[in-house]
């Protein structure tokens, strides 16, 4: 770069910035970390974008322990995409990856190892742009051989995967953009839900014609995230733009379960974990992670984490050792082993006794 | 005056949901013909925190570099779009706050790169803080235009078709009508010229009420998307017949388009390859239309031919009327052929005054009827122009000879040396009498022969309420320093009127005949018409029009439902009101107009009563009078 520099004379800095090619640079992880997943193993999936400066592009990695993200040097591989990748999951093993591009693209990459043994790479096995605007949510049915995806276009699109041809398309889904879109754990491959910054939330089940039925409208409320219970699958938690948590129970829409002021910034992630299917983590348009403990009817942060320092985009629960995976815009990702016990919360890491309950 | 634009491409716009690379992007958009890119202004997922916490010490810039371009690339080719989750409408203190401080920085940023336009989506009726916050920007003078974007339909309707309870849902969503959200926005911004229309067409049309309605918008383009387009037999992307009729009916104004969404069919250049075909293809023959390129929704102040000598210039552009003067033919021949019976035809000679005769396109058009009707005819031409009474002499002196006696006087202080069977005059303005021809001719009329035939024999203003926000910024820009404030809301202007709306149709006002008979001659009118209003609407003011009968069943008219085919003389007259009228469907709109005459002026004054009252303009022809 100061080479570059001293080449030039001042009167010319204009031009030398605008035809600067900054060609030839290794493949690193993009400034801000948007999403993370684990596969039941215990591999990471790691999306990245680069959403300022010169080029607005993406990528995304593989690392095989999750504690080494984001590190380059100790991923298994990695892959570049033509622009920001918002969302991505794990197919039907943890060879196949579904992601959602900023450019409106669905692509299918699948992990092959290279004759010489030992040296994986990504290869896109298949991509198609249907969607008019970014893509902001991917989810995958239970069965993992469909796929939805929701975006901007104010759309949701659910895919075969296999062959990457969309079964359903919604046209408008929503009337405002499609902040999430979430499957059933359960139901194999047709039952989700969505919502959107429309303020409302729906769920859709695709077998059919008249798909959708309203699950939350809150007229001056706009949505941001939506995330099922693992096991209680009536269970809906809803995040909204003015950082509440709303928990509601899909056979009686009429009154939500409970409600939790978890932030004072729109929420955008919510996670229940596989383990401790009444945890639910939850980050927003803020640096700290939060888990909710559900159980009750009005949720309990139970866990509160201040360590990132720029929003926390992603988040992941380790099913096996129970441990909660964020990563954030700081471009960090980080590890929260949580000690759960009742009556008690932890805030950075001190385990506090707790005298009253929180609201 | 403004020139003809002589081409008439697309001028084609290309919208991006991403722009990883933007020099990339740009270079892509105009290779494959495009005029000009929408790109985010920052990442539309790039969310700042403007109150508290960390992130509000975030380092790094927000979004690109402006050196990333040329000064002329972000000057001509680049509209800003902001980001989609801005809502400063919202009840929560911290989301409106935040909002507003990111629509500002976007806003900032877009001003500091001289972009020529911002667009916004427009999603409900409730965007009041929106629009002053609009509204304070171009006030302040910010440089670029605002998009509104907003489809034709709301997406509650399409929406709701994936719903059980269809109705519940529209219920949820509240007002769907989208022209109403754009009406509130643009009234709130009190009718801002800076402020238009990026009008996003949907997959159903709506009703024709309605399409004419958006026709009367500022529209500054039309957003297509690209999943309205099929694919025809030789794999291009086409529109179906709706759609297509739809947008060569916007090819009239002077709009641009937006192609937006994923490329379904290769390449992008294909689209805009069709939309040219399409406009080239809505090219008018129509001699009016050719004719009148370049003057739409142009103000020209009336002429006063009775007050002023009109230029030689004036008159070569009216004598071309292709029309007019042969419709004037025909009637002076009809009335020939009626005044002397075949057995007379070489005996009795008919006296015919073409009175204003200009520099003589009345005087050929009476020599040529009466060679066609083979009867003998002696004319007068009376001028009051000096100027033109050369061209007449000239005439005269070496084609007419003795058959035509050139006479240099007002036709209103003429004593002739005979009197006329046939009075000819071509005295009428866009709202027929608003040149003074009732005036003229009653002092005319002195010299026509008891049963003699005045050539018009009558004719009829006309007036139809109207929508033109375009129309009314016009108006309202034409302010005059040392007149009075009002001046320029009180005046009429001659105008090629096309991006308005007609809010009911024309009705018939005021009704001149000559030679008039009554015993005591008054030309002053007043008539009260009512309107009723079909759709909800914006009264911006009155058009009007006139017919005329020549002679018998020989007309002109330039009101829209009867308009003479090809006739290009007159553009119809625009009253302005000094602020508009929000009308309702079902609202009778009432209107007063009056001629009122004093020894010097004639002037009109117009008033409303329903559905609200709005005081008389231009009392005692204070701002407007026509010069007797």
């Amino acid at each position: 770069m100061e080479t570059v520099c001293v080449e030039v004379e001042p009167n010319r800095n204009a031009e030398a910035y605008r035809n600067y090619q900054p060609a030839g640079l290794p493949v690193q992880v993009e400034k801000h970390l948007d999403f993370i997943e684990l596969c039941d193993d215990g591999f990471m999936l790691l999306g990245c974008s680069n959403l300022t400066g010169r080029l607005w592009t993406g990528s995304v990695w593989y690392f095989l322990d999750p504690d080494s993200a984001p590190n380059v040097e100790k991923c298994l591989t990695g892959i570049e995409c033509e622009t920001g990748v918002s969302d991505g999951k794990f197919l039907e093993d943890k060879q196949k990856i579904i992601i959602g591009e900023d450019s409106g693209l669905v692509q299918v990459l699948g992990l092959s190892e290279s004759a010489d043994e030992h040296t994986f790479r990504f290869e896109s096995l298949n991509s198609v742009c249907e969607h008019d605007d970014g893509i902001l949510s991917v989810s995958v049915f239970s069965d993992r051989t469909r796929a939805l995806t929701g975006g901007s276009d104010m759309n949701i699109k659910v895919w075969s995967v296999e062959s990457l041809t969309s079964e359903h398309t919604y046209r408008p889904a929503h009337l405002h953009q499609v902040s999430c879109v979430c499957a059933h754990p359960q139901d194999g491959s047709s039952i989700f839900a969505s919502c959107s910054l429309d303020g409302m939330a729906f769920i859709w089940d695709t077998r059919n014609a008249k798909p959708a039925k309203v699950a939350l409208c809150d007229g001056s409320q706009e949505l941001t995230a939506v995330a099922w219970q693992m096991s209680r699958s009536d269970m809906l938690a809803i995040g909204s733009r003015s950082g509440e948590v709303i928990i509601a129970d899909i056979r009686q829409l009429k009154e939500p379960l409970g409600v939790s002021d978890c932030f004072t910034r729109p929420v955008h992630r919510l996670r229940f974990a596989h383990h401790r299917p009444e945890l639910l983590a939850v980050c927003a348009d803020d640096s700290k992670v939060k888990v909710l403990d559900c159980t009750a009817r009005a949720p309990n942060i139970i866990y509160a984490d201040d360590h990132h320092s720029d929003f926390v985009r992603g988040l992941a629960w380790h099913s096996r050792k129970g441990t909660l995976y964020s990563c954030g815009w700081d471009k960090q990702v980080l590890a929260h082993k949580l000690v759960v016990s009742p009556n008690k919360m932890e805030v950075n890491g001190i385990i506090e006794e707790k005298d009253q309950e929180l609201k | 005056m403004k020139m003809a634009n002589s081409s008439h491409h697309v001028s084609c716009g290309l919208d991006f949901c991403s722009v990883p690379d933007i020099r990339g992007s740009l270079q892509g958009a105009s290779e494959a013909g495009y005029d000009f890119t929408c790109f985010p202004i920052v990442h539309p997922r790039f969310k700042r925190e403007f109150i508290s916490g960390k992130s509000k010490e975030r380092p790094g810039a927000f979004t690109r570099s402006d050196l990333i371009l040329a000064g002329s690339d972000w000057n001509n080719l680049i509209v800003g779009k902001l980001s989609p989750y801005i809502n400063v409408d919202s009840e929560d203190p911290v989301v409106r706050k935040h909002s507003e401080e990111a629509l500002n920085q976007e806003l900032t940023y877009a001003n500091h790169l001289g972009l020529p336009a911002v667009m916004l989506t427009l999603r409900g009726n409730n965007q009041i803080n929106l629009a002053r916050i609009f509204h304070s920007k171009m006030q302040a003078g910010s440089t670029y235009q605002v998009w509104v974007h907003l489809p034709m339909e709301s997406p509650a309707v399409a929406a709701s078709y994936y719903h059980n309870s269809e109705e519940e849902l529209i219920k949820l969503q509240g007002d769907i009508n989208t022209w109403g959200w754009w009406n509130k926005f643009r009234s709130v911004c009190n009718f801002e010229k800076k402020l238009g229309l990026a009008l996003e067409v949907t997959p159903d049309i709506p009703p024709e009420e309605e399409i004419a309605r958006w026709m009367g918008e500022p529209i500054k383009c039309l957003v297509l998307s690209t999943s309205l387009f099929v694919t025809n037999k030789k794999g291009y992307p086409v529109l179906l017949r709706p759609h297509q009729n739809l947008i060569k009916s916007f090819a009239s104004l002077d709009i641009q388009v937006v192609v937006r969404g994923a490329i379904r069919h290769g390449c992008s250049k294909y689209y805009q390859q069709y939309l040219d075909h399409l406009w080239q293809s809505a090219s008018h023959t129509d001699s009016l239309l050719t004719y009148a390129r370049g003057y739409e929704d142009y103000l020209q102040c009336p002429l006063q031919p009775l007050m002023d000598n009109l230029e030689s210039q004036t008159y070569e552009v009216f004598e071309k009327d292709p029309v007019k003067y042969n419709e004037y033919q025909r009637a002076i021949y009809s009335a020939l052929l009626d005044r002397i019976p075949f057995e007379e035809k070489d005996t009795k000679v008919v006296v015919v005054m073409v009175v204003g005769a200009g520099r003589g396109p009345l005087v050929r058009a009476a020599l040529n009827a009466a060679h066609k009707a083979d009867r003998k005819i002696r004319v007068y031409a009376v001028e009051k122009n000096p100027n033109a009474v050369v061209t007449l002499q000239a005439q005269q002196e070496e084609l007419w000879g003795d058959q035509v006696t050139v006479v240099s006087c007002d036709m209103r202080d003429w004593n002739s040396p005979e009197k006329a069977d046939v009075l000819v005059s071509e005295l009428l303005g866009s709202f027929g009498d608003n040149e003074l021809s009732p005036e003229c001719l009653d002092g005319a009329q002195k010299f026509l022969k008891g049963d003699g035939i005045s050539i018009p024999c009558s004719y009829t203003s006309y007036l139809c309420p109207i929508q033109s926000s375009k129309l009314y910024n016009e108006v309202r820009l034409s302010k005059e320093k040392d007149k009075h404030a009002l001046n320029h809301f009180e005046t009429p202007y001659v105008v090629h009127l096309q991006n308005r709306f007609q809010l009911a149709p024309t009705q018939a006002l005021f009704t001149f005949h000559h030679p008039n008979k009554d015993e005591v001659l008054d030309n002053t009118r007043y008539k009260c018409l009512s309107f009723k209003i079909a759709q909800d609407c914006v009264l911006h003011g009155f058009s009007g029009y006139f017919d005329t009968v020549l002679y018998k069943n020989i007309n002109l008219s330039i009101v829209p439902e009867t308009h003479s085919r090809g006739m290009f003389s007159w553009f119809p007259i625009f009253f302005p009101i000094r602020e508009p009228v929000q009308l309702q469907s079902g609202n009778e709109l009432e209107v007063h107009f009056w001629r009122l005459c004093s020894k010097k002026n004639v002037w009109y004054e117009w008033s409303i009563t329903k559905p609200i009252p709005v005081s008389v303009h231009n009392p005692n022809g204070r701002s407007y009078t026509i010069g007797l």
